[in-house]
């Protein structure tokens, strides 16, 4: 290699070197550096010395040294002594502190910014691991027993009064309910489509003159003491079943007929169905209130079905008395659905009422005489004492909160607590979060996540608060007549900060929409009353009233209120039949006119909610126009 | 004659950039060049030196490099800056004002023996 060719390398190589060499170097030891320097000992000693209570890095602690060894070596080169020389720098106690500040304050801003990030880091991993232990120690201990509670209003009620010791034994026979499966088939039309016979049928009840009616009439026959029971069974004042979050608690006979086609073997294994948790978490979720089964709740919309078909029947046997029984047991059976202090249960005896008033006008529609004026007033008296406002009731959801607050949160005695473990797991299991398959990925995100919820989940004492404000609020809304309620969107509130509310996010909405429900079905009860009213009057002076004020107070006390405006329903007579409607909410009387946007498209009476019965002080192009029908209206089957 | 610390203190930097205004100098320099051109006034403790300079460095106002010196040692050579050029004049005017104060209150001026008492 020629020297030429040799010097060019260095050029390019000994700058890099001497980049790498100084953090290297110091990174090798500053003591090295002393023991090689060859000056006196005193002298390194007190170098020595000022680095050792220097609190430096060791790149910094070399550069020091460096300097400070060359100071040195410059005054013994100057011909100075070595005591001089020691003498002159002073004390190393006085020197350490100036030189590890000076040096600090001299380190680049990213080591600076580095460093104070690094303490700021090891700070809040230090934080978060005593928050974690914090957290981890925390368990829940339920103390209130709401299974109780939640039973309270029957637990004093004599069993005549009841209905459940009269459907049981029939529930039994046929297994009515739960893993039974119980159906009449012949009730059942499946409907072909007319244009297309190979598509799938649409199944619905059977009406006259379908085929397979006069099978329909046998098989109902044959079951008559089912029937009978019902009918019985709906006269009582209560339903009377008890609910249990553990079915193993039903009795014998409770459970027989409840879960027909189940052992109680079948429920050895407590379980919420949360995978991958200890036990003890399972029977916390397992024994809350929001895991009670209600199967009897259920079925009874099904035995409504039966009662449907079964009217159809009596009308074609132009049998109006059984129509008439069959009328006021359905009713029985939605008081009874509605009996559970749970919105789902309030919602399934909205629909059980819904059905008697479809049957009920499809009745008079069909034949208004049908009915003579004895049954028809009997009839108006059954609608009018279903207490539909009674029928929703809030208290179950608000004992559903407190009670998996009381599974989730600890208790400090004071009403107090922060969510727990084993409350992440039930949470997030209950809001789906939880992936069944993947028990380590569900243990590391519980374990290193869960911590976190306490910053982001309300306290127990805050969602008590928030849960019995909003609860409280939403049972006194459902308590004012829809046009004097305020409508306030009380589950929006809870929706901005979801996590932090997760419980009352998922039960406030269900809330609202039980209360439209109700609301719809108070109109239509109205309106029932006030058809029924004017077919009373109409047979009685052979032509229809002009107004509901003509229609004699014996036969309608007062006029059918509008449910939207808080007056009375309009009515006008229709090729010989009444037609009852509701001004709407933009309070112009279209005379009748079905509901249909402003582009002139009907809205199905289906899709009608809550926005086409609040009052729109400012209409636009979105609100729908004409007038909502009240009657008739009845969805058929 | 020994500074007091604390006016040491205050004019410990600017005896040091003063130095280094004219040429880039080493710490040992420094501490014999302050010690012969002030008579000895400005004869730092060495183990203050290093701070200062360090701290001059961390505000910019001088900047360091190293050099091998005869001896074989690296040598690490301080050297104004801009920012310390106009530092050191800022201080220069301040120190001229507080010496004018001074002298005119009569705290530097040369005092005639008082007259004795008869």
């Amino acid at each position: 290699m020629s020297q030429t060719r040799k010097s060019k390398i260095e050029h390019v190589l000994q700058p890099t070197w001497s980049a790498l060499r100084k953090p290297v170097w110091g990174k090798l030891s500053w003591k090295r550096q002393l023991a090689e320097s060859r000056l006196p000992q005193e002298i390194t000693s007190i170098v020595k010395s000022v680095l050792a209570a220097c609190r430096l890095s060791r790149g910094e602690k070399a550069a020091v040294a460096e300097e400070l060894l060359a100071h040195f070596s410059d005054g013994l080169d100057r011909g100075e002594s070595c005591s001089k020389l020691v003498q002159d720098f002073g004390d190393p106690t006085v020197a350490a502190p100036l030189i590890q500040a000076a040096k600090r304050r001299n380190r680049p801003m990213w080591k600076k910014s580095l460093r104070v990030s690094g303490y700021g880091i090891a700070g809040l991993i230090a934080a978060y691991v005593f928050i974690s232990l914090w957290f981890h120690m925390g368990k829940p201990t339920p103390s209130v027993d709401y299974v109780t509670q939640i039973n309270q209003p029957i637990s004093g009620v004599a069993e005549t009064d009841k209905g459940w010791p009269i459907y049981r034994p029939m529930w039994i026979k046929y297994k009515f309910s739960e893993g039974g499966r119980f159906d009449i088939p012949e009730m059942w039309f499946h409907e072909p489509d007319p244009e297309d016979e190979t598509a799938p049928t649409t199944q619905r009840m059977i009406r006259q003159g379908d085929q397979g009616w006069e099978e329909a009439r046998t098989a109902f026959g044959a079951h008559a003491d089912l029937l009978d029971a019902f009918r019985r069974g709906a006269r009582k004042p209560y339903f009377g079943v008890p609910l249990q979050s553990d079915p193993k608690k039903y009795s014998d006979e409770d459970f027989e007929a409840i879960f027909p086609g189940l052992e109680r073997e079948d429920f050895n294994q407590l379980s919420a169905g949360i995978a991958g948790v200890d036990e003890e978490t399972n029977e916390l979720a397992g024994n809350a209130i929001v895991m009670i089964l209600l199967p009897h709740v259920q079925v009874l919309r099904q035995a409504a079905r039966i009662f449907v078909v079964d009217t159809r029947l009596a009308v074609d046997e132009k049998d109006s008395e059984r129509a008439l029984q069959n009328l006021e047991t359905m009713l029985g059976l939605g008081r009874h659905a509605a009996e559970g202090p749970v919105l789902v249960c309030s919602l399934v005896g909205y629909a059980i009422a819904g059905m008697t008033f479809d049957q009920i006008e499809e009745i008079l529609q069909a034949d208004p005489s049908f009915f003579n004026d004895e049954q028809l007033a009997r009839l108006q008296k059954a609608v009018g004492q279903a207490d539909l406002r009674e029928w929703l009731t809030f208290s179950g959801e608000q004992m559903m909160i407190d009670d998996m607050i009381q599974r989730t949160y600890t208790d400090d005695g004071n009403g107090d607590g922060r969510l727990t473990p084993q409350g992440i797991k039930i949470l997030m299991s209950f809001q789906g979060l939880r992936r069944q398959s993947d028990d380590a990925l569900n243990q590391w995100a519980e374990t290193l996540a869960g911590p976190a919820s306490l910053f982001v989940v309300a306290s127990r004492k805050e969602l008590s608060e928030k849960a019995s404000q909003a609860i409280g609020q939403m049972a006194e809304d459902a308590s004012q007549p829809f046009w004097q309620a305020e409508h306030a969107d009380i589950a929006a509130e809870f929706e901005k900060e979801p996590l932090k509310y997760a419980l009352l996010t998922t039960i406030l909405p269900a809330g609202q929409q039980v209360r439209f429900a109700m609301d719809r079905l108070l109109g239509r009860q109205n309106a029932v009353r006030g058809a029924i009213a004017l077919q009373r009057d109409h047979q009685a002076n052979g032509k229809w009233p002009k107004s509901w004020e003509q229609i004699p107070k014996t036969i309608l006390a007062s006029p059918p209120i509008d449910q939207i405006t808080g007056e009375p329903l309009r009515f006008k007579i229709v090729k010989d039949r009444p037609l009852i409607y509701s001004v709407g909410n933009d309070r112009d009387d279209d005379g009748g006119k079905d509901l249909e946007w402003k582009s002139g498209l009907p809205i199905p009476a289906q899709t009608l909610s809550r926005a086409h019965f609040i009052p729109d002080p400012t209409p636009d192009e979105r609100t729908p126009d004409g007038d909502w029908i009240v009657w008739p209206q009845a969805e058929k089957d | 004659m020994k500074i007091e610390r604390e006016l040491m203190r205050g004019a410990g930097p600017i005896a040091v950039m003063q130095l280094l205004s004219s040429s880039e100098m080493y710490g040992y320099e420094i501490v014999e060049r302050l010690a012969i051109e002030s008579s000895g006034v400005f004869e730092l403790g060495q183990s203050t030196l290093y701070p200062m300079l360090y701290n001059l460095e961390a505000k910019g106002l001088v900047r360091s490099r190293e050099q091998r010196a005869e001896n074989g040692r690296n040598r690490r050579y301080y050297r104004l800056t801009v920012k310390g050029n106009r530092k050191l004049e800022a201080d220069r005017k301040q120190w001229s004002t507080l010496v004018e104060g001074l002298s005119s209150i009569g705290v530097t001026r040369q005092w005639d023996p008082l007259p004795a008492l008869s």
